[in-house]
């Protein structure tokens, strides 16, 4: 998969779970979100939970979409200096490798 | 409802998967081999329950041919008595692999399920008395089990706001493959620690199931029941 369509994963997920978020400025941020959206840490979108719950989306996604079956859980994930969940486009960079490392192997 | 149990080939875990066929249940089983379990509900598949990546393809397919699964049953478990000192590491590894691992991965990837698909679902782990009872000659095997109990307790907080429960079983030794290597003086001695002393019975082990299954269980989690008056 190339990094357009993991941009648009990342964003249809966001955007499907927008009916369980009860604040209304966040509802229109995740609209509102493109590649460069902060998603998690300093004004990010998501919380710790929420970002586990995209995780688990995400992983869906890939499966019924792309064929991709993975774990996007590393070491990394939840850290808030380095995590791929840092922006939309960070965490679409690391699901494009990740999905081609899942398909090497 | 949609179950899936691990380590269904044979023992506690074929018994439960046969009793919730008869209820009309669609169950969902695994083991290492093949297993000779038939039903129109049953599914079986060849699963090493410590594969990161088997268990995810396995619980990604009955999401995609089932949409969901209601019940977790982490059954699937070894044991091994040896003194510690003579312990082989990579008996250790396997208890811990096998027990502690296998457990969690099914508990990882089921609760991402749930959570997609909003199933307020019921996970049961397997704890063991030789925990409680920090039993001589069981240090790994007790050890690995402990830890799924505080994990089940972690597990049981993380996934509330979800409404899924986990909660855990220890059983008391019953008559079943696991415990026939165990000598007779071994279970002997472990039975008379117990309030109640008799073996455990495989119908023990379905009641309490059935209890942390329960629709009417949804308060109850991050709980462990021992059979036969066991406890920490």
């Amino acid at each position: 998969m190339n990094f357009e369509q993991a941009v648009k994963v990342v964003l249809d997920s966001l955007k499907e779970g927008i009916d369980d978020t009860t604040e209304d400025s966040r509802k229109l941020a995740i609209s509102n979100a493109s590649s460069e959206t902060r998603l998690f840490g300093g004004s990010g979108l998501l919380d710790s939970m929420g970002v586990v719950i995209l995780l688990a989306d995400l992983e869906d996604k890939l499966d019924e979409e792309f064929d991709v079956v993975l774990s996007l859980a590393t070491d990394s994930t939840m850290s808030r200096t380095r995590s791929p969940f840092r922006t939309v486009k960070t965490l679409a960079e690391y699901i494009v490798l990740a999905a081609a490392e899942a398909c090497e192997s | 409802m949609r179950i899936l149990i691990t380590g269904s080939r044979k023992g506690i875990g074929r018994y439960l998967a046969e009793k919730f066929l008869e209820r009309g249940h669609v169950v969902f089983g695994c083991s290492r081999s093949e297993c000779d379990l038939k039903h129109d509900l049953y599914h079986h598949s060849e699963c090493n329950v410590s594969d990161e990546r088997a268990v995810i393809k396995l619980v990604r397919a009955i999401s995609k041919s089932h949409g969901g699964i209601d019940v977790l049953i982490n059954n699937a478990g070894m044991a091994s008595m040896n003194h510690i000192l003579s312990t082989p590491e990579s008996t250790a590894r396997g208890l811990m692999d096998t027990n502690f691992m296998g457990s969690t991965l099914f508990c990882r990837e089921v609760a991402k399920l749930m959570v997609r698909k909003k199933i307020r679902g019921k996970m049961i782990n397997f704890s063991t008395v030789a925990s409680a009872l920090s039993l001589e000659g069981e240090a790994f095997y007790a050890a690995s089990k402990a830890a799924v109990q505080k994990f089940s307790q972690v597990a049981a907080k993380e996934f509330a706001p979800f409404g899924i429960t986990v909660n855990c079983i220890g059983p008391t030794p019953v008559d079943t493959d696991l415990i026939k290597a165990v000598p007779k003086n071994k279970i002997d001695l472990l039975i008379a620690s117990q309030a109640i002393k008799r073996l455990g019975t495989k119908e023990d082990v379905l009641n309490v199931v059935d209890f942390f299954m329960a629709e009417s269980s949804d308060f109850i989690t991050a709980q462990t029941i021992y059979l036969g008056g066991v406890h920490d």
